[in-house]
């Protein structure tokens, strides 16, 4: 029987190193207590496991606040607390017309009740300076916040993060970024950057296990509590506090996650992000080429510099029934709007979305031949 | 040095404190009370890399009058340097009581 062939990346990364399972393992049972709650052993060392994830996220994003990490259950809760956190009453918000609905919703929801107002750019142009004019001609007197993906994706394109934060920054508007298909993927420097929240998920590129999500709290951010609950401190309080990251931390904390995901961020650290992306691309670009020789294929975002996704459709079958297809043959994709329709919108994929193929740094040339002979005969 | 004694080690601990209690309690130690068990964490690594060791404890009413809390026992001896070094690394010390 033929090897599966993994090209679901950008949904969750798989296989996870052996280490975090191994670590997560060790969680349950070394550091099985619940985390800045008591004062025993198992405890502590649950928290300091926890700790350790905080110090690996800032090496790994060349950030120095440990106490500024904050950990959720994923990119789409750490959006949510951001956006949430930093939206003030009666504010123009800008959200890019490629971004996932973990960021789309919680603005139209804002938006819904009255609290603020949106606008969307369009952030398709390969041209980044076109794309910051495009980011610049929808702001307005009362914008003050802009929320922005770092990587499409459905497309890959990897947005002018530092550019549209030069404009934020000039203009007094936050930034937040959700880096969830960036984290690992390609090199993201935190304080470069200028981002005021990073957001990204634990369980993509970062190899971490799914429950696992961070948000990177600049300096010049402090969000509103978004869950109100117990985090362990001033229990005799009716609020939150004011103290990072237990304003942000309601409830018990995935121990065995974020122990995993410190040990998935060691990996990426060891692998270097750096050689990670170098391999993807090329990755990325071999299979676009090929994509594009396919018969009655029609492919989309292509883009010189991407994050490592292609999408595409064939003409006389619906993405689900090539997945279905692909899925049959041991190939693993995802078909559909892939949570983010305007961004399918903008790429013009149609109503039924597109069959997306995203890579990892071990997935191979042969695989991509396989999966491209596969294309061919569906 | 950083003491996460096993509980094997704090039986044998108490077991010599009964034998010669005067020489395993001379010690005077003093906790500081941190914001949270994170702040708690990141000031235990900060002393432990200039060479003060200290022990993560989770704090009763008696040792502190803020509500749960965490801290950091130290010796005393230790204490003023401690303290100078975390101002200047900005961890803010709630307060210091005696152990």
């Amino acid at each position: 029987m033929e090897k599966l062939i993994y090209f679901d990346h950008a949904a969750t990364s798989w296989p996870k190193p052996p280490a975090v399972r191994e670590a997560m393992c060790r969680a349950t049972e070394y550091g099985g207590g619940n985390p800045g709650r008591s004062g025993h052993v198992l405890s502590v060392r649950a928290a300091r496991g926890i700790y350790e994830c905080r110090e690996a996220v800032c090496s790994l994003f060349s950030f120095n606040k440990p106490e500024r990490i904050i950990f959720t259950q994923n990119a789409t809760y750490a959006l949510n607390t951001a956006i949430c956190g930093l939206a003030s009453p009666g504010a123009h918000i800008v959200i890019s017309n490629l971004e996932h609905n973990s960021v789309l919703r919680p603005v139209h929801k804002l938006s819904q009740s009255g609290r603020i107002t949106y606008s969307m750019f369009d952030a398709t142009d390969d041209d980044d300076d076109e794309c910051v004019y495009c980011f610049k001609r929808v702001l307005r007197d009362n914008t003050r916040l802009a929320v922005i993906t770092a990587a499409s994706n459905i497309c890959g394109k990897i947005l002018p993060i530092e550019k549209i934060a030069a404009v934020c920054h000039a203009r007094g508007i936050k930034l937040i970024v959700d880096g969830a298909q960036a984290g690992g993927v390609f090199p993201l420097n935190f304080s470069l950057s200028g981002a005021d929240v990073l957001c990204l998920a634990g369980h993509k590129g970062l190899y971490g296990p799914q429950g696992t999500g961070i948000m990177i709290c600049g300096e010049n951010a402090e969000p509103e509590s978004f869950a109100q609950g117990g985090n362990g401190i001033n229990s005799e309080m009716y609020d939150m506090g004011d103290i990072l990251p237990e304003r942000l931390e309601a409830g018990t904390l995935n121990t065995p996650g974020l122990w995993g995901l410190c040990e998935g961020i060691k990996y990426v650290m060891r692998e270097t992000v750096e050689e990670i992306f170098g391999k993807t691309l090329l990755l990325t670009r071999y299979a676009a080429e090929g994509i594009a020789n396919c018969r009655d294929v029609v492919s989309y975002g292509n883009y010189g510099v991407k994050a490592p996704v292609i999408l595409f459709n064939k003409k006389g079958m619906s993405p689900d029934e090539l997945a279905s297809y692909l899925s049959d043959h041991g190939i693993c994709v995802r078909a559909g709007l892939h949570c983010a329709p305007i961004a399918h919108k903008a790429c013009g994929t149609g109503v039924d979305g597109g069959v997306r193929v995203s890579f990892g740094h071990l997935n191979t040339r042969r695989e991509i031949d396989r999966l491209l002979l596969a294309v061919n005969r569906a | 040095m950083e003491y996460n004694v096993h509980w094997k080690c704090k039986i044998i601990l108490k077991y010599k404190a009964k034998i010669d209690p005067k020489g395993m309690t001379s010690v005077i130690y003093s906790i500081m009370v941190m914001s949270s068990v994170t702040y708690a964490l990141k000031a235990q690594g900060v002393l432990s890399r200039e060479g003060i060791g200290t022990r993560l404890e989770k704090l009763t009413k008696t040792q502190t009058s803020k509500g749960c809390g965490y801290g950091l026992r130290i010796e005393k001896s230790k204490l003023s340097e401690a303290v100078s070094i975390l101002k200047n690394e900005k961890i803010r010390i709630i307060e210091i009581t005696e152990y």
